[in-house]
């Protein structure tokens, strides 16, 4: 008997030692992906700007100085200042903790509701898991944007409201994917086994189809984040989004539009600070998949 | 495999292409010819915003007389420097204490369909106007059972009581005149797409979200005019209006950005129309909203408002802070009063006393435009520093109107009206928006002064009474003028300058190639 | 075959009922009385009962929803409050000026982004291919309305040869197309390139080229056919995107389609055309990516022999 539990002992303990070579594997080939690398520093400065602005900037991103307003970028001010006097590098720090916010709690919110529903829809088959892909189906065929815009528009502008309405649109991936590998283990013996023993289905599903899907869920939670974030941005320039004076660069961007001409650092500026965090969480997924990618085929 | 490419090709293309027709085809009627440069006979006008509505009955908005202007006359007309001449008005006579109104009509004037217009079509729209829900406040003192058509060009209009604003109202966008008979065929539909009027020109077509193509017509009654064809394109950026101009692709632009007047004044062959005009700015407070109650509250919230600072921010400079209660440019009603002091701490002091000391979060309304928006913000940062936290909701009136029930907190608005008692309607019961009116004294009292006509020395006791009333109260605080500003191309000639963008006058306009 | 078709039709339907009882169960909580919209604030409360029973508005949810979705059986999307003019024409009005910038925008996407995916995929790993990938990168993460907006400040306000707004001239038409068409060029590149890559590594290339066949011809004729479907369907896919995601570029650059006509409606709480406009974009993109599945289906060898053979084997049993 005390045989069989070294054996066992010792077969666990290959196994986390492979597991933990295998993390190492995956972060020494993401590390040596310099693009991916990029994407990761850029986002961490962002949630550094997003945790402290205050270290980096003393200005405050609402208080309006009426006659400071259109200061072309200088040492003072490196990025001028808007049409109320703002620091406009203020702004565009603080706006990192808005898009941030919104994105990763859109994202978090789409992914445990996709998971749960992807979970359901594979394990209790036929006519439930039929429904669940028709309701995937509905809101697959609405665009984002569109229906970003009709949730806003029935109550209103906020940003809880935004954030419903865009993980409402990214919920679909989640489902599917997690649903395929339910499909794919369910059948699988050491299910079975799993159950004879007496594992109830929870149990199952974070011991042997989570940690299978896992590799692409992440993935796609990164991509989904920066599309996240050029859905709040672009419904916050249509005025559907995150309301005054919260500084957010969609609605800065907006703001800028009557200025293009004179001020153009107004609209230059929070569009760059867009398009690098989009950018930066694109280059990181894609060194993530990258990275996970061998694993997969296995 | 050859043909299997084949074929797939061809099922693609083919494809491709039904559907390119088919938008080609669906699209052709919809974009206007690249005509960059203006013939003789056509100019072009560039306006801010587009009218949902041309019926004068349906909308209290500058969006419809911007366009009402060139297709529509009313009795009277408001002339820029104060007086009213008559229009469809012949002859005109007050009787048995100002209760009796005698008009007589020109006798040549006909509908853009060749029908003339009669003593029956006026009354038929004083009637209306006295009936429908934006505009019936302005009648009140109408007497519509006993007012009758005498003949063809002749009409009694009778009042319950003296009423000092009927040729105002008349002359405003709101009564003009439209044809009975077109409008028992169309109905509201009609008059609101495409009303039959009487003014010098008339619609010939409307693409919703870009143009209205007017066409002159031949039938008005003062010779039709020169320039035959109008184009009111709607473009709602001031940049995009600039470009407009800087392409050659338009003669006249209304609504200039104090920011492009100088760029204007550098384009080759465009020059700036720039004037004085009755248009005011305010801060409303709801009469009835619980918060507003207490007057420390109000004082309050008035003197954490910089007002210089806020008019120069807001308007690059063209602005005017005023300390009246009505515009300087209106008639009566321009008692300079106090200033009120920017002063934050003793604002804060007061919203304590008022029994406020953690400040409380209000709806701040405005319409949705960028300058009403740049307004709001600053002055939503001015609110919050003395605690007070605002959310500004810049949605049509109409729609806040309808979300809340008629009820408001704190708004900001413009005014453009030349009467005293138009500019105060606003203040009272029976008007409603806004302020929610509900102070009975100074009801009565600009009943009142209804019945005073222009000269009488007791209107200009009662005026200056109200205007100390209003300021002592505080529910509103009028900030600032702005000047309208036209763009206009050289070759535009016989364009008069207007303050209110919907009395402009465009049948003496011409145009050199 | 039909088969294939009817299936799809079918769940088409229930997916199409499904966006419009979406739609109408979001808009229906929205707070604010249509009869206050329409009548106006100076109705009485007699007027506004009368208008509520009219137009059922009293009666409960699923009756108001069964009677919504009637209407749009006959065509009757709601009226505007706005306009007081039907939905539907309003849309309709406008949808041509959106299909035009769709088709166009797409054209651009999928001439360039193909012409550049094929190019990246014959010299992988070259400096071409990596600057290429690189702008790929950069067009998706960039957002459509600063694209927009860098675009008006180069063209319209610095250089001037471009209008920056309205559909007057064809020129005018060049600024927004091409912004629409952005992501869809990057994705599109994307496809074209990793199916390329994907065929140029099969068997039968190899086995061509040791006959000694030409690089070009070995790419047209035998790598690109094959590598085609992919793309078919990304353009299928991104085209019905376009209808969808247009608002953004219409408003930046005041076009006159559905996309802008929707943002208006939005920002003055016109529920019936929001919900009318959305469900019929929904509709319509839903029909064209069938129409991209049914041109695959017919096209994709694979597919057509499934439904084939099924029927042969039912004619034989």
């Amino acid at each position: 008997m005390t045989e069989i539990f070294k054996t066992n002992e010792k077969i666990s303990e290959l196994i986390t030692i492979k597991k933990k070579s295998q993390t190492r594997e995956i972060i020494t080939r993401f590390l040596r992906n310099r693009t991916a690398l990029l994407g990761l520093i850029i986002i961490v400065l962002m949630v550094f700007c997003a945790l402290f602005p205050q270290t980096i900037t003393h200005y405050d991103p609402i208080e309006q100085s009426l006659r400071e307003q259109f200061i072309a970028p200088n040492s003072t001010h490196l990025f001028g200042t808007d049409e109320f006097g703002r620091d406009v590098f203020t702004r565009v720090v603080y706006g990192c903790r808005t898009s941030l916010l919104i994105g990763v709690t859109a994202v978090a919110i789409s992914g445990v509701i996709g998971i749960i529903f992807g979970c359901i829809s594979g394990f209790y088959g036929r006519i439930v898991d039929n429904l669940m892909m028709r309701g995937i189906d509905i809101l697959m065929a609405v665009p984002i944007i569109l229906l970003g815009m009709t949730i806003v528009a029935a109550f209103g502008q906020s940003v809880l409201n935004l954030t419903i309405a865009i993980a409402m649109a990214s919920i679909a991936p989640y489902a599917r994917l997690v649903r395929v590998s339910v499909l794919s283990v369910k059948e699988k013996e050491y299910v079975e086994a799993a159950r004879a023993t007496g594992a109830n289905d929870l149990r199952i599903i974070m011991k042997y189809i989570l940690p299978n899907c896992m590799a692409p869920i992440i993935v796609h939670a990164t991509m989904n984040i920066a599309s996240a974030i050029l859905s709040a941005t672009a419904l916050s320039f249509l005025g559907l989004g995150v309301p005054a004076p919260t500084p957010e660069w969609g609605s800065m961007t907006s703001a800028a539009r009557a200025y293009v001409r004179d001020y153009w650092w107004l609209v230059t500026f929070p569009g760059m600070a867009i398009m690098a965090a989009v950018f930066s969480f694109n280059l990181f997924g894609d060194g993530l998949r990258d990275a996970l990618d061998p694993k997969l085929k296995n | 495999m050859k043909n299997l490419l084949k074929k797939q090709l061809v099922v693609i293309l083919t494809i491709v292409f039904c559907i390119m027709a088919l938008a080609g085809c669906a699209n052709n009627s919809s974009t206007i010819k690249d005509d960059k440069s203006p013939t003789k006979e056509e100019i072009i006008v560039l306006l801010s915003g587009e009218p949902t509505n041309l019926d004068p009955t349906k909308s209290n908005v500058h969006d419809i007389g911007n366009v009402t202007a060139y297709i529509m006359e009313g009795l009277w007309y408001s002339e820029q420097e104060g007086s009213y001449s008559n229009r469809l008005v012949d002859e005109w006579e007050l009787a048995d204490n100002n209760t009796t109104l005698k008009i007589k009509l020109k006798e040549n004037v006909k509908f853009s369909d060749g029908t003339p217009m009669t003593a029956e079509d006026v009354l038929w729209n004083l009637i209306r106007c006295s009936e429908a829900p934006l505009t019936q406040s302005y009648f009140r003192n109408f007497d519509k059972e006993n007012s009758e058509v005498v003949d063809n060009h002749n009409l009694i209009v009778k009042f319950t009581k003296a009423d000092s604003t009927f040729i105002d109202t008349c002359a405003s966008m709101r009564c003009h005149i439209v044809s009975k008979k077109a409008f028992e065929k169309d109905g509201e539909a009609g008059v609101a797409r495409a009303p039959i009027s009487v003014g010098p020109y008339k619609i010939e077509e409307w693409v919703t979200g870009s143009y209205i193509k007017l066409v002159a017509n031949e039938h008005y009654y003062g010779g039709v005019p020169e320039v035959k064809k109008i184009t009111l394109k709607f473009i709602p950026e001031s940049s995009a209006r600039l470009i407009e101009l800087e392409t050659g692709a338009a003669d006249i632009a209304y609504n200039i950005d104090p920011k492009d007047i100088e760029r204007v004044n550098n384009i080759e062959g465009y020059h700036i129309v720039k004037g004085d005009s009755l248009r005011y700015y305010l801060i409303t407070l709801s009469m009835q909203e619980p918060l507003f109650q207490n007057k420390d509250v109000r004082y309050a919230l008035t003197h954490a408002i910089d007002k210089i600072g806020l008019v120069e921010a807001c308007t690059d400079g063209i602005g005017t802070p005023i300390s009246t209660m009505a515009p300087p440019l209106a008639a009566e009603g321009t008692k300079v009063m106090p200033e009120i002091i920017y002063d934050v701490n003793m604002a804060k002091e007061l919203l304590s006393k008022g029994g406020y000391d953690n400040g409380f979060e209000i709806d701040l309304h405005v319409e949705p435009n960028p300058e009403m928006q740049r307004l709001a913000e600053a002055i939503q940062s001015m609110w919050a520093a003395i605690g007070v936290k605002s959310n500004i909701v810049s949605i049509p009136l109409a729609t806040y109107d309808a979300q809340n029930g008629g009820k408001f907190q704190a708004t900001i608005r413009t005014g453009s009206s030349k009467d005293i008692t138009q500019i105060w309607s606003i203040y009272e019961i029976a008007f409603g928006s806004r302020l929610n009116p509900n102070d009975k004294v100074l009801d009565d009292k600009l009943a009142e002064l209804k019945t005073y006509f222009p000269g009488d020395p007791k209107r200009a006791e009662l005026v200056d009474e109200i205007a100390e009333y209003l300021y002592d109260i505080r529910f509103s605080y009028p900030f600032m003028t702005m000047p309208t500003v036209y763009a206009v191309s050289d070759k535009v000639e016989g364009f008069e300058f207007h303050g209110t963008t919907y009395f402009i006058d465009p049948k003496g306009w011409t145009i050199s190639k | 075959m039909i088969r294939y078709i009817c299936k799809r039709l079918i769940s088409i339907i229930l997916v199409l009922f499904g966006v419009a009882f979406l739609i109408f169960t979001i808009m229906y909580f929205s707070p604010g009385d249509p009869a206050d919209f329409i009548l106006g604030d100076m109705a009485t409360a007699d007027d506004k009962a009368l208008f509520r029973q009219q137009n059922n508005l009293d009666k409960p949810f699923i009756f108001q929803f069964i009677h919504y979705i009637n209407g749009i059986l006959h065509g009757n999307l709601g009226t505007s409050y706005i306009t007081r003019l039907p939905v539907l024409d309003e849309i309709l009005a406008r949808i041509s000026v959106t299909m035009k910038l769709s088709i166009i925008s797409i054209t651009i996407a999928s001439v360039i982004g193909v012409t550049l995916g094929i190019i990246s995929a014959v010299k992988q790993y070259s400096l071409t291919d990596n600057v290429i990938r690189i702008l790929a990168m950069v067009g998706v993460s960039m957002p459509s309305f600063w694209e927009g907006l860098m675009l008006i400040i180069l063209f319209s306000v610095i250089l001037g040869v471009l209008p920056s707004s309205g559909i007057d001239s064809w020129k005018s038409w060049i600024l927004p197309s091409f912004t629409l068409g952005t992501v869809s060029l990057a994705s599109i590149m994307r496809i074209a390139r990793s199916s390329m890559l994907e065929e140029i590594r099969q068997d039968y290339v190899v086995t061509a080229r040791a006959k000694g066949q030409k690089e070009i011809y070995v790419i047209t004729k035998h790598v690109l056919k094959n590598a085609f479907l992919p793309i078919i369907t990304a353009i299928g896919y991104n085209f019905s995107r376009h209808m969808g995601g247009a608002a953004v570029v219409e408003t930046v650059f005041s076009v006159p389609g559905i996309g802008k006509l929707l943002v208006d409606a939005i920002r003055v709480k016109n529920v019936p055309l929001v919900q009318g406009g959305v469900i019929f974009i929904a509709f319509f993109m839903t029909f064209i990516n069938l129409a991209v599945d049914i041109t695959y289906a017919f096209i994709d060898p694979q597919i057509r022999s499934q439904y084939n053979s099924q029927k042969s084997k039912r004619k034989e049993g």
